[in-house]
């Protein structure tokens, strides 16, 4: 995944090499950072990652950040110092501290002196002045590197002068001694860090220019020191020089483009001239309206103008305008806005552009004017048509854009990926007849070809892709196919099950059960279950699949159904349909009951239930409870109820998930609360009314923890709230919600045992087990 | 009825109306030094020489957040020696985001008495009073608070003043009153910088007045602070793209890439750099910075206020302070505030 990210710190850390860590980059895309917008002019996939600091980013505070290494150009260098290649793993660490399986808990130190060269066929002398180089390096860092700490009004824990003068000479010598050029370069780099961190930037410049400056070969590290070199000319007040030279380690050393392009730093006519004279050529002038042209802070026309004017077609130039494109789907295509394509369509429907402003429209314009240029200059760079088709989208020319699309012709790679989603985009937008069954076969084949998805995943990181997938689902629920809609809004079997409906099931079932899919449809289901297989194998035979949802779906049912007593046996035919492989075995006897619930405890007394023999034995007892008015099955059947909820240890009956964060699935206790009333009715002895009246004023609980809870301020809400052990040390706060449940009357079952069962040996033993009766009793 | 008897009837009623109070001793004039590096020019020597200034609010840090961190910002250097004629307040300026990160208030406290105290060793200051300056939220009052009760601890001994803001004057029961020894009510920066149509962001008296009744009160004793600084506010595409401090009018009509298209606005005609920014064609900027009336008007206002302010700020030490408004302009103000 391609994370984008840019910053502007100028801050040169880099002790050599030896610092700070590299992020894995590779070119998937489009990712933004913010998921701020819907990103279709999708940067990654036009350009090489190279300039990804460059493109657009609507969010600030991911600016911060500059490579150490890009794209591991200093260790490519190394290994190819030894000519023998060592292992990269330590070379690694060692380089640029990262952590590496392995190695976490050995110094890099030791690395360098006992492992690094550890059976390497590389050179004896070659060895030990690496060896020497690298130790002295890391010692560097103490001088050079950023604080971790940054509480310190004195700075950083740097090296006491004497130290740090000592550092300077020992490196000064070392530089004389080296003989591998190699390494006496990278001493002399080291050494111009030295003499800029300890406050010498004379000695620093003047070192630049008689070691570095007249370097014909300007190696990797040459250019590093010309960006200390570039900083500290700033530093001295030649700003015109100094940008001058980023300009250069930017053209010239992509593994420092990212410093460079942010230090490049101009905020005045006078600092704008004075590297402009620097400039030699048409390009590097060319560059510094590129650099400019891509910075958060400005419009990016009059610098594309510029480039063009220097440069003509160049990359520069497509970059810049991807970026103002870019920037006109940041700030008018919010991911975030409630229901943004249903008033983008409203938009499109009174013939508005998709932009938000006069502004933007006029701006948007003059881009327009700019690409439809460049499209007739160009006819062969079939950028600057997909350029002038989205601009004409985004101003609301639908009709212009679709020929603008279209008679780009048949393109490849990434710019067929690009004219294919916005076609279809148009298409949705615009196409007033509802999509035919060839219609949404294609478009299915395009999701997964157009977003190199071929699983489905539908990822959330492809905004692009679920741009078109908004749009769809817009369509549908436009059209009344609410199930088709929520397939395409990205719902998922799991968040089916978590708190399905009944008319929401049956309506699913409907949708599986029809005779015959579209492509698309299938493409929904696929991604609605989590399918594993590619689309292409998934498309050739859907009925096994279809079988597996309508059979997940049914389980759902038949769980929904077992939350109403009078359709057990409804839920147990249901059951019964399925394979075998849903029923499960249960973890725990929902029959049985405890004083304090503990959802996740294992219990001594093992259940000998699987769910369909639960299901099916909880049916007959209800049959019996009913025929006989059984105190005891009254009783087994409210335990059943109770521990089936969110609330006790055999949710798993009636639910797939149990959240830590809210009451999810089933958790009405209100139908066990009723066995327990019967229970109590019906019972003529005693302990065993005490224990269901127990149980009752636990259920009482929860039905009162769940109306608090809906009617309760989502900012007062907290994790697990109405548990007491939580409480610790707050019982003002338990009090209040004590107070509370009494005052509502939601504990009359305590004092209905307060008052009729004190005597019984279970209240006994109830109130020393139970934190909640013994409270309600110490009132 | 002689004019003589007019006019005592006048003044004995005029006393019957201000309770025959007499007149409190005007504020001390003093100002904020907001700048990273204190180093002071001659004009700004002169300026706080004239008005006798003895004690400057000295913003010694920011704090903002990184990456879920708080972090200390543009730490206070005092390169001039100059800073020791004068009785320092160090002041910090802490971002709501802060508190909104989740940080630990009390941690924070503690980071940043110890940084002050670092700032008061090297630089030889033994402050007696510290303000904190942070436009807290509902969201992170009680962070916020916690935090300076905890601040309050540590520096015991000393007098602890927090920024307040116009609402959060008008409503303490919404916003909670800090728990600090005084407040400075911040008498600017009461418009919307967003609203492209907005008259004047920096000092808005119409504005003011719907958050001031007459004899209000507040839970702390306040001092108060007016603006004496201009800015330039610049729109792209609809929206505030930048606010340029310390940016006049005067530099806007000599600005030849911009285009006067009314009282107070302009249009970039073309690309230019502007006050370290560079503006792009098209963007339309607004000057602002309070008129003498305007002080005037305000000081008419806080005086509804049932408080005696000690220390009359102004925000704050620049160059341009003593360009922009009449040299007696403060006196008078103060003068103005003590006179029933």
């Amino acid at each position: 995944m391609h994370f984008r990210k840019t910053s502007h710190s100028i801050w040169l850390t880099a002790s050599l090499l030896l610092s700070v860590g590299v992020q894995s980059l590779s070119a998937c895309g489009p990712y933004e950072d913010s998921y701020h917008y819907f990103n279709l002019f999708v940067p990654e996939w036009l350009f090489s990652d190279e300039y990804e600091p460059t493109f657009y980013t609507a969010n600030d505070y991911y600016h911060i950040w500059a490579e150490a290494d890009y794209p591991d150009a200093n260790l490519q260098s190394w290994q190819q110092f030894f000519e023998q290649p060592l292992k990269e793993e330590p070379l690694r660490k060692v380089l640029y501290d990262s952590w590496i399986e392995g190695y976490e808990n050995v110094s890099r130190e030791f690395l360098v002196k006992s492992l690094l060269f550890e059976g390497s066929l590389i050179s004896i002398p070659k060895q030990e002045a690496s060896k020497q180089y690298l130790l002295l390096a890391l010692e560097m860092e103490a001088l050079a590197n950023r604080p971790t700490d940054t509480w310190g009004y004195q700075g950083q824990e740097r090296l006491r002068p004497e130290a740090a003068a000592d550092l300077v000479q020992r490196l000064k010598e070392a530089l004389d001694r080296e003989k591998f050029p190699f390494l006496k370069n990278r001493y002399a780099f080291q050494l111009l860090k030295a003499y800029r961190y300890t406050g010498q930037t004379q000695e620093a410049i003047q070192f630049y220019k008689k070691y570095f400056a007249p370097l014909k070969q300007k190696d990797l590290i040459s250019y590093w020191a010309m960006d200390h070199y570039a900083g500290l000319l700033l530093q001295t007040g030649a700003n015109g020089e100094g940008n001058y030279h980023f300009l250069k380690v930017f053209e010239q050393a992509p593994s420092r483009r990212h410093s460079a392009y942010y230090s490049f730093n101009i905020s005045t006519e006078e600092d704008w001239a004075a590297t402009y004279k620097q400039c030699q050529t048409p390009k590097e002038k060319a560059l510094m309206h590129f650099i400019r042209g891509t910075r958060q802070e400005v419009l990016g026309l009059e610098d594309m103008r510029s480039i063009f004017g220097l440069l003509g077609n160049h990359e520069w130039l497509r970059i810049v305008m991807a970026r103002e494109i870019n920037k006109l789907e940041g700030n008018n295509l919010s991911y975030y806005e409630q229901q943004p394509i249903a008033q983008l369509m409203q938009r499109i429907e009174q013939g508005q552009s998709l932009l938000k402003n006069e502004e933007y429209e006029d701006y948007a314009g003059q881009l327009l004017r700019f690409a439809t240029t460049a499209y007739y200059n160009n006819r062969d760079d079939h950028f600057w048509a997909l350029a002038k088709g989205y601009l004409e989208l985004l101003l609301g020319r639908l009709p212009t854009a679709q020929i603008t699309l279209e008679q780009a012709g048949e393109l490849n790679g990434p710019h067929q990926r690009i004219q294919g989603e916005l076609l279809l985009a148009i298409q949705l937008m615009q196409q007033a007849e509802p999509l035919s069954e060839a219609q949404e076969n294609t478009i299915a084949l395009q999701l997964v070809e157009l977003f190199a998805d071929p699983m489905a995943n539908w990822s959330t990181q492809q905004n692009n892709q679920e741009f078109i997938l908004e749009l769809l689902a817009y369509r549908k629920r436009q059209a009344g196919e609410s199930i088709m809609a929520r397939l395409l809004a990205r719902e998922v079997l799991s968040a089916a099950q978590m708190n399905p409906t009944e008319s929401g099931v049956d309506s699913l079932l409907a949708f599986i059960n029809k005779p015959a899919h579209s492509e698309l449809e299938l493409l929904a289901l696929k991604h609605f279950t989590g399918n594993e297989s590619t689309w292409s194998a998934f498309v050739r035979n859907p009925k096994a699949a279809l079988s597996t949802v309508r059979y997940d779906v049914l389980d759902i049912k038949g769980r929904l159904l077992m939350r109403d007593p009078e359709k057990l046996e409804a839920a147990v035919a249901l059951f019964d349909s399925l394979p075998t492989t849903y029923d499960f075995p249960l973890k725990v006897n929902p029959f049985n009951m405890s004083i304090n619930d503990c959802v996740h405890c294992a219990y001594s007394t093992a259940a000998s239930f699987t769910r369909n023999s639960f299901v099916r034995k909880l049916a007959e007892i209800f049959q019996i409870a009913q025929e006989t008015n059984s105190p005891t099955d009254y009783y087994l059947l409210g335990n059943a109820y109770y521990n089936m909820t969110y609330f006790g240890p055999a949710y798993e009956v009636m639910n797939y998930y149990r959240s830590g964060v809210s009451y999810d699935g089933f958790y009405d206790c209100r139908v066990a609360l009723s066995f327990y009333d019967k229970a109590m009715k019906y019972s003529k002895e005693p302990e065993s009314a005490a224990q269901a009246c127990f149980m009752a004023a636990k259920a009482q609980q929860k039905v009162f923890y769940v109306k608090s809870l809906a009617e309760m301020d989502q900012v007062n809400y907290w994790y697990d709230k109405f548990i007491m052990d939580d409480w610790s040390g707050s019982t003002l706060t338990f009090e209040q919600v004590m107070g509370k449940m009494q005052a509502q009357g939601y504990m009359s079952y305590f004092k209905r045992l307060d008052d009729q069962y004190r005597q019984t040996r279970f209240f006994q033993r109830a109130i020393r087990e139970c934190n909640y009766l013994n409270y309600y009793v110490s009132q | 009825m002689s004019a003589y008897q007019i006019l005592l009837v006048t003044i004995l009623t005029a006393s019957i109306l201000t309770g025959c109070q007499p007149e409190a001793a005007p504020p001390m004039v003093s100002c904020y030094y907001w700048k990273s590096a204190f180093e002071l020019s001659p004009t700004e020597r002169e300026w706080l020489e004239a008005h006798k200034v003895e004690r400057l609010y000295v913003k010694y840090l920011d704090v903002d957040v990184e990456n879920g961190r708080a972090v200390p910002k543009a730490p206070i250097r005092f390169t001039d020696p100059t800073y020791k004629d004068f009785e320092i307040v160090p002041c910090v300026f802490i971002t709501n985001r802060t508190f909104q990160a989740a940080v630990n208030p009390e941690d924070l406290a503690e980071r940043v008495w110890k940084y002050l105290k670092e700032i008061n060793t090297v630089s030889h200051l033994s402050p007696t009073v510290y303000q904190l300056d942070c436009d807290w939220s509902p969201s992170t009052q009680a962070a916020y608070f916690r935090f300076l009760d905890r601040f309050r601890q540590l520096a015991e001994g000393h007098t602890l003043t927090a920024t307040i803001r116009l609402h959060q004057l008008r409503y303490p029961e919404r916003t909670g009153v800090p728990p600090v020894d005084r407040g400075v009510l911040m008498y600017y920066n009461m418009g919307d910088v967003q609203n492209v149509g907005e008259r004047n962001s920096i000092l808005n008296t119409q504005t003011a007045a719907t958050y001031l009744t007459t004899n209000m009160q507040y839970d702390l004793p306040l001092d108060y602070a007016l603006p004496m600084f201009s800015w330039v506010l610049a729109y792209r595409l609809g929206e505030l793209h930048a606010i340029i401090n310390q940016g006049t009018c005067q530099e806007l009509d000599t600005l030849t890439a911009a285009t006067a298209i009314g009282p107070n606005r302009y249009r970039m005609q073309q690309n230019a750099y502007f006050g370290n920014h560079y503006l792009n064609r098209g963007d339309q900027l607004r000057c602002e910075a309070p008129t003498v009336a305007d002080l005037k008007t305000a000081i008419d206002q806080l005086k509804q206020i049932d408080n005696h302010c000690e220390h009359l700020l102004f925000y704050h030490l620049n160059e341009n302070l003593s360009n922009a408004f009449p040299k007696n302009l403060p006196q008078h103000l103060a003068d103005r505030l003590a006179t029933p």
